[in-house]
């Protein structure tokens, strides 16, 4: 585009283009169906590749990994996976342990999960003390994962940690006053601690 | 400068298209200024965010009224400014179809504006951000929105029925007031662009009305009837909201867009000395993108937790509704191929609002993808994407068609140097406000501080930085169109050698715009009369003086009545605050009656184009449009019915709550009615005087017992030993907002009704005068015919 604005500047004794619109004419039709049928056919091209390639990534990212999946024996999938809900009120969270560490427990604030192992989230928004809850966004960055808290539904989220540092959790939807400072800490410990065996939980 | 009585008088009674025009600019012009102080003052916040110099709740306030006045107050209106003083003169025409509808569009949009920026009076502004979310927007508890919110939903009530009518407006005059030959293979890009935006307006904007309707009834009476909230009582996802407002607020990013890219096909032609590349294929990529729009609003809820084939399909049309956009920069980039560009500032910013257009399309198909949206959604990244197409794409090619078309206005050119230092400065500050923003990624939007070690803080402070060069920037437009105003040198009739009929005549335009109405033969020349180049121009607003027929008085008084009325219904806590609503009522009607009654001669001009509606009159065109906005609003509200309905756990039983019988027989009566009211239109076209009053009668009378009869019926179950409200809250929800406005609907054309029979006793609607009750049919049948869908969804199902 630069190119064509300093080509075609206009300079004096430069005559003027054939069909320069004038007052009293409407101007002729120009461009050609080929050249747009051609532009149009190589972006359509692009963008289904595009297209392909976001439903198979989102296929990933939302999908929890099968050996998490509920089971009849057993709700919380075959192999060691940490179930957490994640209950959004006006304005933090709190964490309530499924199974695994800290089970049957509920932390406010931050939130507590074993290293290297498949954390599901179970996000929901519900306010303390009857009142109605608001839409929220659990985020953190790190781990590229974000979900809205919905009144009225509960949205699933898996994530993995894949080193021991703390790890920022924000608010993404807007929740009112108290939005800004919505923050939260991830903290990876090994298995372990916290009543974790080393070979798991 | 002085304002006579005479000029106030003329600018609030003026219905000429031009003057409206003008009116639409400067106010636009003038919320643009309170919207950049708004966000200036937010980006002086974010600079130095602890402590600040915003307390919290006033960000989020700035933050909402901010979004609410640009999108809806300053982009659209300033694009309906140009569009009413150029539409009518590149069609050829004398004036709008309506010129009287027309200013009632400018007042009741001007009132809105004024009512809104009043909540920050009364009850704080709204602070929920500009989509108004619920339940952040319904629920009562003190953290949850204000009561200024309140007068906030009247003031858009105000704005939906402006735009309303203004699309009604725009719709009818463009098929029916081209001049004779006029085309529309021959539109240049700005009709095309306005018409596919009125269409959008026409169809988007009743969804968001219906929103307005559910959010004012859960905001006044939320133990009994809330729609939004009721996750609370029944589980259901509070989801609706979302639904109706992105069913609106997708085509309505359309809506401001749209203007822009009209606006940058005038320019390009003109000062490259090319026609646009492909135009046609313009024209029609914007009918694409304009159908999709309405088919993507999905998108807005990727993580919401909706369920994964719809977001799938929401990205399929998503990612496809670029390819439109795709054909449109293409052409506008080649249009510049062996060209002849005269740089001047029109053309300056409509190149650059095409390469900032281009910026923003291409980060948009990142936020198309699921995948990543899952990381940028509600990041700065997304504030940077739509300020590229708002600002940048919007704003930048508006004031291109403000210089554009500033001499035709005023008759005086702007001063070049000025204005390209004005580009510069804009540009520039432009893209060091928000690029930045573009690697802000893990910021979330609408956040009023921040922590030191986040690592935002330099992005922030150079985006600050480049607001307010933006900011200042603005003022050397205010300057520069300020002191040319008086003092530019004159521009003549046409200053750019544009080729668009408004070049045609004089600069400013005559009031009748033309002397004799241009003439295009099947060959494309336009043969515009001899030696009437609109000699009657004298200048503002003396040269209207001799045209007494374009000043009424009654369209600002209904407007005022409407605004009273709203502000009644909102402002006070319990609702209504009765010194308002009576005095809204009275001027109100007291502004119908004498709009009614006036004797209004719309400039008709000679023969004109009336292709694909012609021997349609005018106003039954207009009838028809205005209904067709009606049939989304209550299938919006119809659709609303069936999420609650398909949500809820448990529904009572079919007759255990509502009786068949009760519905039967009101749908009997109205489907009565509505034969009476074809008996009506039969004997006005006989010239049965005795006929048509007693068929009115008849018609009154039916829609009078009709409403006896629901009456009796909320009563009854309001008042029933165990009440409605109590056992099945969601049921009536639904079925009191519902048959509520459809039992508005039926009042007014009670109140039409009573309108006509005096006048038909005085022998009133025959030969011409049938097509009043031609218009009143028409309503009533369709207020019928939603009934028709109403019985059966309640009642049977």
């Amino acid at each position: 585009m630069a190119y064509l604005i300093v080509r075609f500047r206009g300079r004096d004794g430069f005559p003027e283009p054939a069909d320069a619109p004038t007052l009293g004419h409407i101007p002729p039709a120009r461009g050609h169906l080929k050249t747009v049928a051609i532009s149009v056919t190589l972006s359509a091209i692009v963008l289904g590749v595009l297209i392909f390639g976001t439903l198979n990534a989102t296929e990933v990212i939302t999908t929890v990994p099968s050996e998490c999946r509920p089971l009849q024996s057993s709700p919380y999938g075959s192999a060691h996976c940490a179930y957490i809900q994640v209950t959004a009120f006006r304005f933090g969270w709190n964490f309530t342990y499924l199974n695994t560490i800290l089970e049957g427990q509920t932390l406010t604030g931050n939130l507590t999960i074993p290293f290297a192992t498949n954390v599901i989230l179970q996000i929901r928004s519900m306010d303390t003390g009857g009142r109605q809850g608001v839409f929220h966004a659990f985020g953190v960055d790190d781990f590229k994962i974000k979900k809205d808290a919905i009144p009225g539904l509960t949205n699933t989220l898996w994530f993995r940690a894949t080193d021991l540092d703390p790890h920022t959790i924000r608010c993404f939807e807007f929740c009112g006053i108290g939005h800004s400072g919505m923050t939260g800490k991830v903290n990876v410990v090994q298995p372990g601690s916290l009543g974790c065996s080393s070979t798991g939980c | 400068m002085q304002i006579s009585g005479q000029a106030a008088k003329y600018w609030l009674y003026s219905t000429n298209h031009k003057d409206v025009g003008v009116l639409y600019t400067v106010t636009s012009l003038l919320f643009f200024l309170i919207g950049g102080v708004l966000a200036l003052s937010m980006r002086a916040q974010l600079a130095n965010p602890t402590p600040g110099i915003l307390p919290t709740s006033t960000y989020n306030e700035f933050v909402t009224m901010h979004g609410l006045l640009m999108i809806l107050w300053v982009l659209s209106p300033l694009a309906i400014g140009l569009a009413n003083y150029f539409i009518p003169l590149q069609l050829g025409a004398r004036d709008l179809a309506f010129p009287r509808l027309n200013a009632l569009s400018y007042w009741l949009y001007l009132f809105g504006g004024v009512g809104m920026v009043l909540t920050f009076f009364v009850g704080g502004g709204p602070n929920t951000g500009w989509t108004l979310y619920n339940p952040q927007t319904a629920c009562s508890d003190p953290l949850c929105a204000g009561a200024g919110l309140n007068v906030a939903t009247g003031a858009l009530v105000l704005l939906v029925a402006s735009i309303t009518l203004g699309s009604v407006n725009f719709i009818v005059t463009m098929f029916k007031m081209r001049a004779p030959g006029l085309k529309f293979s021959h539109f240049s890009m700005f009709p095309w662009a306005m018409l596919v935006t009125v269409v959008m307006m026409l169809y988007a904007f009743p969804s968001f009305l219906a929103g307005l309707v559910l959010l004012f009834s859960d905001r006044t009476f939320p133990a009994r009837l809330s729609y939004l909230s009721s996750s609370q009582s029944g589980n259901i996802p509070s989801l609706l909201w979302d639904d109706v407002f992105w069913f609106f607020g997708h085509p309505e990013v359309y809506i401001v867009l749209f203007p822009a890219i009209g606006v940058i096909g005038e320019i390009l032609p003109t000062f490259t000395r090319r026609p646009l590349y492909g135009a046609k294929y313009v024209a029609w990529s914007m009918i694409a993108a304009a159908v999709l729009s309405f088919i993507v609003w999905g998108h807005h809820m990727f993580i919401t937790g909706v369920s994964p084939l719809s977001t799938q399909l929401f990205t399929i049309t998503t990612i496809g509704v670029s390819l439109p956009f795709d054909v449109i920069t293409i052409s506008m980039i080649e249009t510049l191929y062996k060209a002849k560009i005269r740089m001047k500032a029109p053309v300056l910013f409509a190149i650059g609002a095409v390469a900032l257009f281009v910026i923003g399309g291409i980060t948009g198909v990142f936020l198309a993808s699921i995948a990543l949206d899952h990381q940028l959604r509600g990041t700065y990244f997304v504030v940077a994407h739509f300020h590229y197409i708002m600002v940048g794409a919007g704003i930048l090619a508006l004031m291109g068609g403000l210089y554009y078309w500033f001499p035709k206005m005023t008759g005086r050119m702007y001063n070049e140097r000025i204005a390209k230092l004005h580009f510069a400065l804009s540009f520039i500050g432009f893209n060091v406000l928000y690029f930045p923003m573009f690697f802000l990624l893990e910021m979330p939007r609408r956040i009023a501080s921040y922590t030191i070690n986040t690592g935002w803080l330099p992005l922030n402070q150079m985006a600050t930085i480049g607001g307010f060069i933006f900011g200042l920037a603005q003022l050397l437009l205010f300057a520069n169109l300020g002191r040319s105003l008086r003092n530019g040198t004159p521009a003549g009739p046409n200053p750019w050698e544009g080729w668009t009929f408004e070049w045609s005549t004089s600069s400013p335009p005559p009031p009748e715009n033309f002397g004799t109405i241009p003439q295009v033969a099947s060959d494309g020349t336009v043969d515009f009369g001899s030696g009437h180049r609109g000699s009657l121009a004298t200048g503002l607003p003396n040269g209207h003086g001799a045209h007494p027929s374009h000043l009424s008085r009654w369209p600002i008084i209904m407007a005022l009545g409407a605004f009273l009325f709203l502000l009644g219904l909102t402002v006070s806590n319990p609702p209504p605050n009765y010194f308002l609503l009576v005095p809204g009522v009275v001027v109100g009607m007291w502004g119908l009656t004498g709009y009614g009654r006036e004797a209004f001669v719309v400039p008709e001009g000679e023969k004109t184009a009336d292709w694909p509606f012609a021997g349609i009159p005018r106003a039954r065109l207009g009838v028809w449009v205005f209904l067709a906005s009606e049939i989304i609003f209550f299938g919006v509200l119809l659709g609303a019915y069936a999420f609650v309905r398909t949500n809820a756990a448990t529904w009572p039983a079919i007759n255990s709550l509502f009786e068949i019988s009760h519905g039967a027989t009101n749908t009997f009566i109205l489907l009565a009615s509505s034969l009476t009211a074809v008996l009506a239109l039969a004997c006005a076209r006989q010239g049965s005087k005795s006929g048509l009053v007693a068929s009115l009668v008849g018609t009154f009378a039916l829609g009078t017992l009709f409403l006896y009869n629901k009456a009796m019926e909320w009563q009854q179950l309001a008042s029933a030993p165990v009440s409605i409200f109590a056992n099945f809250p969601l049921p009536a929800t639904t079925y009191y907002i519902t048959t509520g406005v459809h039992g508005v609907h039926v009042f007014a054309g009670l109140l039409m009704i009573g309108y006509l029979i005096p006048n038909a006793l005085k022998g009133k609607y025959f030969g011409h005068g049938e097509e009043t009750i031609h218009h009143f049919g028409l309503y009533w049948h369709f207020v019928d015919i939603v009934w028709i869908f109403l019985f059966p969804l309640f009642y049977l199902i």
